[in-house]
This record gives C-alpha cells, sequence and structure tokens, in this order.
C-alpha cells in the first residue's frame, strides 16, 4: 500500500535570470513501513524534497498525496493539522521546545490536538529512546544525542504515517549518530513506519531499504541495491 | 578595522532594521526629556520675562531702612542696581490733588526706571533737579499741560509748585480710580513730603548681580546690617522663574518637576533597557562565536555597551532635533493662542538646559541600560555558537506548567512568566507609563486650582474670551502631554511584543513545522501579551495611585486644601489605552506568522 505518492513535482525559486528550478518533474511512491533515504549533494534539492512532502513548502506543480490525501488541496489549517496528525519530524538542529521538558517536548502533537496522551504509550516510547531518567529533563540539561532521541519520540507519537527526517544525524558525532539509525530503523521495522531520511552521509544508507538521488533537481530512484550501484 | 569595536558600525549598517527599534527608543527618550527641560527653560524664561514687565526686575525689597544701612547696601558687591523709592496717598484717601484730582505722589531714584522696566518715560526725562517731577499721561490729557509747564499739588500742609520735566504712563490703580501721579527723585520727595509719608512706605528696591545666591545674600545683609526679616519682601514671581524662591511651595513645586524628569529619563531606561536586552537575545549566536575566537567577556561587555553608544551617535541628535522643533511649535503656538501671558516666550530659541539634559541623560541612559545586556553577552559561553541551541532565546529553567490549560495558552503564559527578571522587566516599563500618566495628570489639577479665576464659567471672569485662551492654552499644553505619555505606552508595548515574537520566530517555525496552527499561536502569543499587560496595570496602579495622592496632596491640598480623592478618569484612560495597546500589539506579530515560511524561518 503507498503511503506517500509525488507526482511530477515541480518547484522553481526566483523569476528571470534569478530563476532556479529546484525540483524537476519528481515521482515516486513510498510504501508502508519503507525507510526510504535520499541522497544528494548541497544544492542538489533533496530538502526541498522533504519541505514540499511534508507540506511545509509549495511545490510549483504537480501533486503530493499522503495516505490518498492531496495536501495542498486542503486550507492552510487543515494541511496544518493533517501535518500535526500524520507527518513526523525530525530536524538536523532538533527544534525541540526550550520550555517544555522531555516528555512534553515528545507529546506536544497530542496537546496540540487537546488529546490526553495514553501514559502507557509514552512510557514505552520514552523505554525505546532509553529516556525514562531524563522524563522531567530540559532540552538545555540533554547533550545532543538525547536532543535528537526526544525529537524522534515527538516524531513518533502520533504514529504518523510518515516520518520525514531532514539529515538527522548532521549534528551527532558516530556513536550518537549510530543509536539514531538504530533506533529509525526499529521505528520503521517495530511501529511500521514509513521513514523518508536526506542524508549526503553515505554510510547511513546501508539501514536503509531503498535509495534515491537527488542530483540538479532530477530523482533518480537507485533502489534497494545501492552499495553496488554507488560503487 | 583597526580593532576588534570597528566592527560596530559595519554591523550597524548591515542589521540596521534589527536595531531600529532600539535606535526608536533612545530617539523617544531623548526627545521627551529635552522637550520637558526646554519647554520648562522657555516658560521660566517667558514668565521672568513677565514678571519683569508686570513687577519690575528687582528681587528684594526692604522697608525702613536708615541712611547709614542704605548706603551700607549700595556699596555691597553683590548689589547691583538699588532705588530709593517712598509713596504717599497711594490709597487716595488723604488730600493731596492736583486740580482737585486725587493725586499719588512718588519719590524714586533714577535707577528705579532700570529697576522697573514697565515705567517708562513718554516724553522728557527724570526730573534730576529739585522742583522738577514728571506726571501721568492722564494728567496732560485731562489739564492740557506739557513737558516745562508748572503744576502745583495741594496737600494739608500747603501746595507745592513742581517743573514738568516729562510724562510717564499712567498705572493700571490710576486708570481705573481716575487719579494723577506726580513723581519726583527721591531727594526732592524727601524735602516736601517726608514727614507725610508713613515710615513703612520708604522703601529700597534691590536688584543683585547675575548668579547671585540671593537667600543667602538676604541672609547675610539681616544679619550684618541687623535688619528684621520683617522688613523684608521678596519678587516672589521672579525669584520663582529664577529658582532662587524662599517660598517652600514653590520649592515643593521644583522637588515636584524633578520627580517626574527621574521617572521621564527611567521610562526611556526601561524602553532602551527592553529593547536592548531583546537585541543581545537575537544575536546568542554572534556573542558566544565571538567568545569561540577568543574575546574576553570584558570585550564583549565593551562590545555592546560602545554599540549602544554608537547608536546615540544619530539618535540623541535626531531627539534633539525633534524636540528644538516642538518646543518651537509648543512657544509659537502658547503666543498666538494667549499673548498675554506667553508674549514673551522665545520664538525660535534653543534652549541650552533642554539640550544639555537631552544629551547628558539620553547618554546616561543609555549607558546605564546597556549595562545589563552587557553583561549578559558577555556570559553567553562559546559552546552556545556550534551547539543546536543558539537559538535559545531565555534560557528556561523551568518546565512550563500545564494543568487543565492548552498547550499554548501554558507556553505563552510561561514565555511571559518563566522568567522573573523579564517578567519584572517588561510589567515594570508598562507600569511606568501609568506611573508617569497618574503622575503628570497631577497637572490638570493644578490646572483647574491655580487658573480658577481663569476658567471661562468661572464667576467674576472679567475678560471671557482672554480667559478663554489661556485656560484652553495650559489645558492643550497638559492633555497634550498626557497623550504623548499615552502614545509612548501604547508603542512600547507593540515594541515590546514585536521583539518578543521576533526573537521566538525561530521556535514558532519549529512549532508550525510540528503541527501548531497560526490560531494556536495567536492564543500563545494573546497570553503572554495579556500576562505583560495584567502585571504592568496592577503594578502601574500600585505605584502610580500612592504617588499621584502624594503629589496631590504636596502641589494642591497643601495650598487649596482640597482633599485628595481616587483619579478614575485618568486610571480609566490610561487603563484604556493600555488594553487597547495590547490587542494592536498582536496584530503584527501575527501577521507575521501567518505570512512566516516556515522552511526558512527553521533555517535561520
Amino acid at each position: 500500500m503507498d503511503i506517500m505518492e509525488v507526482n511530477d513535482l515541480c518547484k522553481i525559486y526566483g523569476k528571470g535570470e534569478t530563476k532556479v528550478e529546484a525540483l524537476k518533474h519528481v515521482s515516486f511512491t513510498l510504501k508502508k513501513g519503507e525507510f526510504a533515504a535520499v541522497i544528494g549533494e548541497s544544492g542538489s534539492g533533496k530538502s526541498t524534497l522533504l519541505n514540499c512532502t511534508g507540506a511545509l513548502d509549495e511545490p510549483t506543480g504537480g501533486k503530493i498525496l499522503i495516505d490518498g490525501q492531496d495536501l495542498f488541496a486542503m486550507t492552510e489549517e487543515r494541511r496544518t493539522i493533517f501535518r500535526r496528525r500524520n507527518i513526523g519530524f525530525i530536524f538536523q538542529s532538533f527544534h525541540l521546545i526550550p520550555e517544555l521538558n522531555v516528555e512534553q517536548n515528545i507529546i506536544f502533537p497530542l496537546l496540540l490536538d487537546y488529546k490526553k496522551p495514553d501514559p502507557r504509550k509514552v512510557d514505552e516510547i520514552l523505554e525505546v529512546l532509553g529516556l525514562e531518567g531524563r522524563r522531567r529533563h530540559l532540552p538545555g540539561q540533554l547533550s545532543g544525542g538525547q536532543q535528537q532521541r526526544v525529537a524522534i519520540g515527538r516524531a513518533l507519537i502520533t504514529r504518523p504515517k510518515l516520518i520525514l527526517a531532514d539529515e538527522p544525524t548532521g549534528n551527532l558525532d558516530r556513536k550518537n549518530s549510530q543509536d539514531v539509525m538504530e533506533l529509525l530503523t526499529k521505528a520503521s521495522g517495530q511501529f511500521q513506519q514509513t521513514i523518508l531520511m536526506i542524508t549526503h552521509n553515505p554510510n547511513l544508507i546501508t539501514s536503509v531499504d531503498r535509495v534515491m538521488q537527488v542530483s540538479d533537481g532530477v530523482l533518480k530512484d537507485l533502489g534497494g541495491n545501492v552499495n553496488e550501484k554507488l560503487s | 578595522m583597526k580593532n576588534y569595536l570597528d566592527l560596530i558600525p559595519i554591523s550597524a549598517k548591515i542589521h540596521r532594521r534589527q536595531t531600529r527599534m532600539t535606535r526608536w527608543c533612545i530617539v523617544i527618550s531623548v526627545f521627551l526629556i529635552s522637550v520637558i527641560f526646554g519647554m520648562a527653560d522657555m516658560f521660566l524664561q517667558s514668565q521672568k520675562n513677565l514678571a519683569i514687565m508686570t513687577d519690575g526686575a528687582w528681587h528684594v525689597m526692604f522697608r525702613e531702612l536708615t541712611k547709614e544701612q542704605t548706603a551700607l547696601l549700595a556699596a555691597r558687591p553683590e548689589v547691583k542696581s538699588l532705588a530709593r523709592y517712598a509713596a504717599t496717598n497711594y490709597k487716595l484717601d488723604m488730600d493731596y490733588k492736583v486740580e482737585g484730582v486725587q493725586t499719588v505722589l512718588c519719590g524714586f531714584d533714577e535707577t528705579f526706571l532700570d529697576i522697573y522696566p514697565s515705567v517708562s518715560l513718554l516724553a522728557g526725562g527724570f526730573p534730576e533737579e529739585t522742583g522738577e517731577a514728571v506726571v501721568t499721561e492722564s494728567m496732560r490729557g485731562r489739564l492740557g499741560v506739557a513737558v516745562g509747564d508748572e503744576v502745583e499739588v495741594e496737600t494739608p500742609d500747603g501746595s507745592f509748585a513742581f517743573r514738568i520735566s516729562g510724562v510717564v504712563e499712567d498705572t493700571s490703580m490710576m486708570l481705573k480710580t481716575g487719579a494723577f501721579g506726580v513723581f519726583m527723585n527721591t531727594d526732592t520727595y524727601l524735602s516736601c513730603f517726608r514727614d507725610a509719608t508713613l515710615q513703612e512706605d520708604f522703601a529700597c528696591y534691590v536688584e543683585f548681580v547675575p548668579h547671585c545666591r540671593i537667600q543667602k545674600a538676604i541672609g547675610d545683609i539681616c544679619g550684618q546690617m541687623h535688619i528684621s526679616k520683617d522688613k523684608v519682601s521678596e519678587n516672589a514671581k521672579l525669584m520663582g522663574t529664577m529658582m532662587q524662591s524662599s517660598d517652600q511651595y514653590i520649592w515643593m513645586l521644583y522637588v515636584i518637576a524633578l520627580i517626574l524628569a527621574v521617572l521621564v529619563a527611567a521610562s526611556g531606561m526601561m524602553m532602551i533597557l527592553g529593547s536592548m536586552n531583546s537585541s543581545v537575545a537575537k544575536r546568542t549566536e554572534f556573542f558566544g562565536m565571538m567568545r569561540c575566537l577568543g574575546a574576553t567577556a570584558k570585550q564583549v561587555r565593551r562590545y555592546v555597551c560602545m554599540e549602544a553608544l554608537f547608536w546615540c551617535l544619530k539618535a540623541i541628535p535626531m531627539g534633539l532635533f525633534a524636540s528644538t522643533v516642538t518646543v518651537w511649535g509648543l512657544c509659537r503656538m502658547l503666543q498666538v493662542l494667549t499673548p498675554t501671558w506667553f508674549s514673551e516666550m522665545p520664538g525660535f530659541g534653543v534652549s541650552l538646559p533642554g539640550v544639555v539634559f537631552g544629551i547628558v541623560i539620553g547618554l546616561l541612559t543609555v549607558f546605564a541600560a546597556s549595562r545589563a545586556p552587557a553583561r549578559k553577552a558577555s556570559e553567553v559561553s562559546p559552546l552556545t555558537a556550534v551547539s543546536g541551541n543558539a537559538d535559545t532565546v531565555f534560557h528556561a529553567k523551568r518546565a512550563a506548567h500545564m494543568g487543565r490549560m492548552h498547550v499554548e495558552t501554558a507556553l505563552g503564559l510561561h514565555h511571559a512568566a518563566g522568567s522573573g527578571k523579564h517578567l519584572i522587566l517588561l510589567t515594570s516599563s508598562f507600569a511606568f507609563s501609568i506611573i508617569l500618566f497618574l503622575g503628570f495628570g497631577i497637572g490638570i489639577d493644578f490646572m483647574k486650582h491655580a487658573l480658577v479665576g481663569l476658567r471661562p464659567d468661572a464667576p467674576g471672569t472679567v475678560n471671557v474670551e482672554e480667559a478663554r485662551a489661556v485656560y484652553f492654552s495650559f489645558a492643550l499644553f497638559v492633555y497634550g502631554f498626557l497623550a504623548v505619555v499615552a502614545l509612548i505606552a501604547a508603542f512600547n508595548i507593540v515594541n515590546s511584543m514585536a521583539m518578543s515574537v521576533s526573537a521566538r520566530m525561530r521556535q514558532y517555525g519549529a512549532m508550525r513545522a510540528v503541527g501548531i496552527t497560526v490560531r494556536q499561536l495567536q492564543s500563545m502569543i494573546a497570553a503572554e501579551t495579556l500576562t505583560y499587560l495584567a502585571g504592568g496595570l496592577a503594578e502601574g496602579l500600585l505605584l502610580g495611585l500612592p504617588l499621584h495622592c502624594y503629589l496631590y496632596r504636596q502641589a494642591i491640598t497643601e495650598r487649596w486644601g482640597d482633599a485628595w480623592s481616587l483619579p478614575v478618569w485618568e486610571c480609566l484612560v490610561i487603563v484604556a489605552v493600555m488594553i487597547v495597546s495590547a490587542a494592536a500589539a498582536m496584530i503584527g506579530p501575527v501577521r507575521r506568522i501567518r505570512d512566516m515560511s516556515v522552511v526558512e524561518t527553521i533555517s535561520m
């Protein structure tokens, strides 16, 4: 079953001489539980792709369907609410809320929906993330790796249909990077999360199911045997 | 660049927009202080000139001095001018007449004409010779006499003939009563009318040299020459304008003016402090990078302080220019509306006290306001520049308390109240506006009491048009100033909220990415704004009302006996202004959030 369907996606910045085609007729699909990575050089358009698929940025052309729903046919408010409930974001710079503790940061999407979180599910996530002993800590009291784990927890708490990770290990050392990749892989396997991850680190793509490459706005699906293809 | 401080003008050029608010706060502070002191200076100058015109340039009048005492007094170095004076029949109850018309007789020295500029000769000259006298214009008109003619004064002791040496204007009393006046030099007067004159009607008018400490001089004179204090009178009007009055009430008014000036300066400082704090908080990463590269904490502090003083280079002249033009406009308006009272207002004068106080207090205010932000900037850890939390504006010390509130409301309250210092700073800056408003609101009550005879609806008002003009001039002035204070309050709230939101834009961007709606962010900002507003109102009224009571008792109860009562209208007005401003303060930030590109914001 296709969780995400991207058809003929285009994104153009600027006009005339300063016109930049960041994405050129990109099309692909993601199946439920698939862990896909998008690689590419700096300025290739991979972040633009992530931002458009996550409804953070409006494409110039094309369609994006998440679980059959056209994201950009919705009003802005409905799209925001849809994003909150169905898409989890993990950023390179974590972007935690400094005034909320670990537990509050993780359940933040639920709080935005005025929902009372299930304490057992929260405990489960904290345990998976290895943060039970830090639930009352503030982000300023955590290491980078711990903060990224909180961000992953926030992305997972609503059991979203799709998780988008933008260079999730960009600010982490090797050990923490490995830990984060293990968590993402576990989420993909254990919780059947569909994950689309952007990275420029070729070492990370060994854990993924599928690799796509963006180059100059054009997407090329490298499939699952990426190590062979890239070598 | 020769040293790291040379980065300041470069940075100022690039971050012009970000520093605009702080520069405007400095401009407004300098403008307010300079206008207040400038108008006070212009007013005092005009009142001084008016006092000299109406009451004379003399400072002190000594009565019943002996010849020796008068000679000693004239010889004192601090005495610029001395004029002997005596008069009789000024109540028109004695038989001193010219052609059957009651006549006032005066004798004075020629220096009296310098001391009383309003007494000016219309024709002829001062009666220097014995037997000469000047007469009033009404006598010239009604008796058809001229310079050189003789006039005979009939007295109970016989008649005295004088040769007319000159003609002077009638005094208002003479015009009212139709009496004549015959004025001669002191020696002539003493030879003719000494015995007819009451002892207390012999006086010595004294004008002291400029910059003389008059009260000290009076004390020395009385002590050394054994003059009783009840024989001494002051030209209270003139002395009041020179801040040399011994009147306790006048000094109390000066103290009240000083308190209000200090409040204005403090209010300006709070505004600048809030603005600078926000500016520093937005550049945490920059200061962290400075420390990374090897700048010491002292160097970072110096950078922030010098940056603030750099802003003053343009902001202070702008404030001074605006205040000078405003003072010109106000002076002109007062001249046109009430020429009787304000004809002596300088037209295009530059008030030196206004400029000096504007510069000095402006610089001191900025310097004082920059110290705390400078310390904060110097405390930024070098790690902040390289860690992922460089955008942490306010380091949270504790988590937001949710309770039963929605998360956006809880976060909004926490943004406001999470840091005690930040909350106190912002609520105090709002409270200052209320305190200023209530403090200056005393002016309305003072005006109503002081100008009671001039109110157009007051009984016995002689010249209604003139009275109306004077009353409304003062009213315009007082209400105009209160309107400025209210505008400053509104500006402060709008500016503070804009800066607070601006400082958290990256956080709001991240929240938008996670799924917070614009409506929820609006609620968050509303919760924060209302917290500041409630705190500011409470603090402002708690401190402002006792101040209002104190000032009222000193300025009004002390003089007119009226008891203090709660200033309901003033409170309602300023509270309404603050509430409307708070509502308006949310419009800009919400629009910014609605229009912001989430991607660009979180990539900042």
